[in-house]
């Protein structure tokens, strides 16, 4: 019994550890513009069919198809800022309007590109090529499939990467600066138009290596994004939006709780379990579990 | 003539093209779009006064149209219950629902208070298509009856034409009522400026709960309407899509304009309509022209007051 709970939270660790990358991308955007990318789940998913087609049509080997797949959505991030977010930032609305019509403009991205996907790739399912060896591997007594060890190795290396990218790099001072008072980083010499470039890219990156990473363990499809990116924003908030470190613990608590009733209750209502959570923790703590609660001005 | 002569005899033109429109039109298919353009406009003002007049966003709504086609479907097919009870129901239910939601997420702002009623929609849908005992899973309900009305069967699509026509009427005069009386400008003062509301004795959380609960109750008509249209209902037909398209009717329509749903609902399923001959390019360009509304007129027609170009135009000799 208490092996099987360990073996359901492992599993809910690999599981975790790619909706915390969709945190990520969530995080990142609010966190340097204050802005929520509807779009976000969406892009997950370009991540999944990219690498389905490097290793499917273009016949690459897997460790050149990440950093390819990585690199074409990211451009798509980039892509998506200059056109969608850009022009809506210049525009002068009141903050309120504003952030309704970011809503809908990322939300209308998000259409455009499940259904350039469904064009592109067809509506039906596609399944990853098996990558690794279907014999599970015994760690302590739990078995556990060799995906998912890879799947948390790879979370966490580009989750470090990350990490370095931001606090030790100069790009990543930039960014930083740029998210803690635009106008100042401006004056300090910051680019600003670049730095909101790279978020986005870096944003879709993140969102990519989920997508690629939960292509070999379930199926790619047109309309996986909304559920993946809910799943992804619940964790951001779970963890305190816009926090690095929340998104991580976030994600990784929100995947092993998930797994956990679907283990022991039911898989039907887990997506439920997760929505309901999300619905609560907006209710009684809105700034997450890490965060402290902002101050209101007036 | 004056103004207000004018005004007056154009929605009498105005209701007698509409009561004349399956004449002029026999095309059965279009009548059937027409008709839904009506259940959409009852849906849309009910999203209208908590998105527009009130400024609380709300992606949640297709949930509470799904709920009202439900109820109405249940209580109709299984227990065996009349049309009008049935619709009232419908409405009810949904508002009840409708202010525990409200009540729940109101504290929330902007686009985590979107997030949240995506969730709830969400939540409803899962519901929906996993609890078959009651809803009949992905299958969905079939063998809805006819609205029926003091004993007149409606089946023909004249007859529904007719009833959906009536109903959106009388709902859009309670709409054009309430806007104008005393809690009409309580929402209004709620979006323009929630501290300045609270200075002046508003209690804001209670008036954005009302709001929420009076949209609600439209979408739970609208939605028992939809049903007895149909005859027929499944989870499909009310996906997260169908919110993002009421949103999108009140933004183009204009926020907080009180023609706003009306025009908003006819230019959007119009458009839709004639994109459906596109296949499957069709979503495509539709998300496309979602994303360049917003950067090209992010206000939608708001603004637009057919009265008053007329005014400025004929000025007041007309």
């Amino acid at each position: 019994m208490l092996i099987q709970v360990f073996q359901q939270i492992m599993s809910g660790f690999a599981i975790g550890s790619i909706y915390a990358l969709v945190a990520l991308a969530f995080s990142l955007t609010v966190k340097a513009l204050n802005a929520i990318n509807f779009a976000t789940g969406d892009i997950f998913m370009l991540g999944s069919y990219f690498a389905i087609t490097f290793l499917l049509f273009v016949k690459i080997p897997f460790w050149l198809a990440i950093p390819f797949t990585i690199a074409v959505v990211s451009l798509i991030g980039i892509l998506f800022e200059k056109i969608a977010y850009k022009p809506l930032y210049r525009a002068r609305l009141g903050r309120s309007e504003h952030h309704i019509i970011l809503i809908i403009s990322t939300i209308g991205t998000g259409i455009f590109l499940q259904n350039a996907a469904m064009l592109i790739w067809g509506p039906d399912a596609l399944a990853f090529p098996p990558l690794f060896s279907k014999e599970p591997i015994k760690i302590i007594g739990m078995l556990l499939p060799v995906e998912y060890v890879w799947v948390i190795a790879i979370a966490i290396f580009f989750m470090v990467t990350l990490h370095f990218l931001l606090q030790n790099t100069k790009i990543g001072k930039g960014l930083r600066a740029a998210a803690q008072d635009r106008d100042t980083a401006a004056l300090m010499g910051v680019n600003l138009s670049l730095a909101d470039s790279l978020t986005f890219g870096l944003s879709a990156a993140l969102g990519a290596v989920g997508g690629i990473l939960i292509a070999p363990i379930s199926f790619a499809h047109p309309t996986m994004g909304l559920s993946y990116g809910l799943k992804g924003f619940t964790a951001a908030v779970i963890g305190g939006l816009g926090s690095v470190r929340g998104a991580i613990v976030g994600g990784i608590l929100l995947g092993i709780l998930e797994n956990l009733v679907t283990g022991f209750i039911s898989s039907t209502y887990k997506d439920v379990v997760a929505f309901s959570i999300l619905i609560i923790l907006l209710l009684f703590k809105p700034s997450g579990l890490l965060l402290k609660p902002p101050q209101q001005k007036v | 003539m004056s103004f207000e002569l004018f005004k007056k005899l154009s929605w009498v033109l105005i209701l007698l093209f509409l009561v004349s429109l399956p004449y002029l039109r026999v095309n059965i298919y279009n009548l059937h779009v027409y008709t839904l353009i009506c259940i959409y406009i009852i849906i849309s003002i009910g999203l209208n006064i908590i998105f527009g007049h009130t400024g609380q966003i709300s992606l949640g709504h297709a949930a509470f149209y799904a709920i009202g086609a439900y109820t109405s479907a249940l209580l109709t097919a299984k227990l065996g219950f009349p049309f009008v009870l049935a619709f009232f129901c419908a409405g009810i239910v949904s508002l009840i629902i409708g202010l525990g939601v409200g009540a729940a997420t109101l504290k929330l702002e902007g686009a985590y208070l979107a997030m949240a009623t995506i969730g709830f929609g969400e939540i409803v849908r899962m519901i929906l298509i996993h609890w078959e005992r009651m809803s009949g899973g992905p299958a969905g309900i079939s063998k809805i009856p006819d609205p029926s009305f003091l004993g007149w069967q409606l089946h023909s699509a004249q007859s529904k034409y007719y009833l959906i026509l009536f109903v959106t009427i009388v709902a859009f005069i309670c709409y054009r009522n309430l806007m104008i009386s005393n809690y009409g400008k309580k929402f209004t003062a709620v979006k323009e400026n929630i501290l300045a509301a609270q200075a002046m004795g508003i209690d804001t959380t209670r008036t954005k709960v009302i709001a929420f609960g009076i949209s609600t109750l439209y979408a739970g008509l609208g939605g028992s309407l939809y049903a007895h249209l149909n005859c027929y209902i499944a989870p499909d037909a009310f996906p997260i899509s169908e919110s993002i398209t009421l949103l999108l009717i009140v933004v183009l329509g204009g926020m907080g304009n009180i023609l706003g749903p009306i025009l908003g609902s006819i230019i959007l399923i119009e458009i839709k309509e004639s994109l459906r001959m596109l296949r499957d390019y069709n979503m495509l360009i539709y998300g496309f022209g979602l994303m360049a509304l917003m950067i090209f007129a992010p206000k939608g027609f708001s603004g637009i007051n057919i009265f008053r170009i007329f005014k400025r135009v004929f000025g007041k000799k007309i």
